[in-house]
């Protein structure tokens, strides 16, 4: 049971990752991007086809990645968010495009869609603690999930660049005005995000020695969901709904058999969702929230 | 060319469920949950024919009634919320369907063979459409004389008092409140009739392809029929016509792009959203919903 917690741990980890990058885009710059988790695979994707193309070693994959996801989240935040400008919901509709026609690039590519070996210079390797055998590649990502989300909540607690952030987030006007390039915030917080998402999603391949096609909408899902659970206002809250998440999925599924752990998964978030509306009395009209 | 005759129950079946989320979508939400109604249909339906021996309109029916009522039921909830929660929660409700589907698994014996879902090996020998011998052209005036029957009750829902009301919900409502309209229950209504039709293609569809498994109701089914009518436009129920024709007939009945189907809709989906954001079918003075 406590081995399997340890497990949970590091996909809470992930998760914490993924919702962090959510967090950037709508918590703080009020944007749904549908298509996050598949901007993540197709980098990982084609930075670990390419790498094992020209025959690089697991370094090189992340580098990859990187070159290729920045750019094309830029690209997807530029054609969804800054072209379509009418309404919300249409920019999320478009991020849906952008989603339908990247997963059929990547089933076109010479990849075919089929899973991405990546390799994994940790794999099998474990430390003994009190009786438990941990992965150190587990123990890796859950550290370098709370690094980035501690560094993510200083950045935009008390750097310059990142309260100027916020202030844009909040109102563009008043950022002009006190002389913050609205468009130049809206690029460097797509840039965290996107790098934020890369990381989860090279440390993923790493952990799962492959990438394919459907991390893309995983990752989506499994971020939104996080964002749900955790809300928009505080860091702390998002990482420890990632980390619970992580931790009562994988006890959950031990209990219960892994047959039934999307069902109940999915079925305690629909639940929780679905009481919510009932508990808060005062505000419970439809059309706010917009 | 095109074989009409093929064509045409893909495209029906395609147009019932973008017509379901058109309605959901006059109310002002995008729901990517529509394909559990669906789902919830076509199981019903399939159970009733092949289990038990029915015939198809009244196992149509029931099909409707089962997306209906699963509709109405996460319905009580879901019409209180609105914007980003109320699509979200439409995501999961999708996923958490899919998982139920996978997990259903009810067998018995009809005609000396063993029929009914099996779990994650899924639900064949639905084939009632062969037992019956109905052949390939009556299918499809099946499939288009239901998507037809579809196209004009949602037209007259549009056109009646709870339509209006629900014009006036989506627009403001607390403005329709104060003019004694129930947010809640208009919206309630205009779901469910959704979750009907929903329905009602779900079991078309089972009996169409005699095989349905979980994977069949994944959340890209819901998203695709949402793109249809933001494709074709709200202003009327010709738009998600409009749209579903655009992809249906031409993307994939003509193969103009040839494997690039999915890259030429996404962009598709993307440029009109850009340039021409109400619809193909859009309105004068409207602006979006």
């Amino acid at each position: 049971m406590l081995q399997t917690a340890i497990e949970g741990l590091a996909y809470g980890g992930l998760y914490a990752l993924l919702g962090l990058g959510f967090f950037l885009t709508y918590g703080v710059l009020r944007r749904i991007d549908l298509a996050y988790g598949t901007v993540i695979m197709t980098s990982v994707y084609l930075g670990a086809m390419i790498a094992s193309g020209l025959g690089l070693s697991w370094p090189a994959v992340f580098a990859l990645t990187l070159t290729v996801g920045i750019p094309l989240s830029l690209l997807v935040a530029y054609i969804a968010f800054v072209l379509v400008r009418h309404d919300a919901r249409f920019s999320m509709a478009a991020t849906l495009g952008i989603w339908m026609a990247l997963e059929e690039l990547i089933l076109q590519s010479p990849g075919r869609g089929r899973g991405q070996s990546v390799t994994n210079p940790l794999q099998d390797q474990s430390l003994w603690a009190w009786g438990l055998q941990i992965r150190i590649d587990h123990v890796l990502i859950l550290a370098l999930s709370l690094v980035t989300a501690v560094l993510i909540a200083r950045f935009l607690a008390m750097s310059r660049v990142g309260r100027a952030i916020r202030v844009s987030a909040y109102d563009p006007t008043i950022a002009a005005l006190l002389g913050i390039s609205h468009r130049r915030m809206l690029v460097i917080a797509t840039i965290i995000a996107s790098l934020v998402g890369c990381i989860a999603g090279w440390s993923f391949a790493m952990a799962q020695s492959a990438i394919d096609l459907h991390f893309g909408m995983w990752a989506t899902v499994k971020g939104l969901v996080i964002l749900v659970l955790g809300g928009t206002q505080s860091i702390v809250f998002i990482v420890t709904a990632a980390l619970g998440l992580g931790v009562a999925e994988r006890v959950g599924s031990e209990v219960i058999g892994t047959g039934y752990r999307d069902l109940v998964g999915y079925g305690l978030i629909l639940l929780l969702l679905a009481c919510e509306p009932f508990l808060r009395r005062d505000e419970s009209q439809p059309g706010d929230g917009r | 060319m095109i074989d009409i005759v093929a064509i045409t129950p893909l495209f029906s079946i395609s147009l019932i469920l973008a017509l379901s989320c058109y309605l959901v979508l006059k109310s002002g939400e995008i729901s990517f949950g529509q394909q559990a109604f669906f789902g919830a249909g076509a199981y019903a339906g399939g159970i009733l024919t092949t289990m038990f021996g029915w015939q198809l309109v009244p196992a149509l029916i029931l099909s409707a009634a089962a997306g209906a009522v699963s509709a109405a039921i996460i319905g009580v909830s879901l019409c209180r919320v609105s914007g980003f929660r109320f699509t979200l929660m439409t995501l999961v409700l999708g996923e958490f369907a899919k998982e139920v589907f996978v997990k259903i698994e009810w067998r018995s014996v009809a005609d000396g063979r063993a029929v009914g879902p099996e779990g994650p090996l899924g639900f064949s020998g639905i084939d009632y459409f062969y037992n019956h011998g109905i052949q390939h052209g009556m299918q499809a005036a099946i499939a288009s004389g239901l998507a037809i029957l579809c196209v004009v009750g949602v037209w007259l829902y549009g056109r009646t008092d709870p339509g209006r009301r629900l014009i006036a919900v989506a627009g403001d409502p607390v403005l329709a409140a104060s003019v004694a309209i129930n947010p809640i229950r208009t919206r309630l209504l205009a779901f469910t009739s959704a979750g009907a039709v929903a329905g009602l293609g779900g079991g078309l569809f089972a009996h169409q392809a005699t095989y349905i498994e979980a994977s069949n109701f994944s959340l890209m089914v819901g998203v695709h029929a949402v793109a249809y009518t933001l494709l074709g436009g709200l202003a009327s129920v010709l738009g998600p016509v409009a749209g579903t024709t655009l992809d249906i007939v031409f993307l994939e009945g003509l193969r103009v792009v040839g494997a690039y189907r999915m890259v030429a809709f996404g962009s598709l989906i993307v440029l009109m959203l850009i340039l021409w954001p109400r619809g193909l079918i859009g309105t004068r003075s409207g602006g979006p919903p």
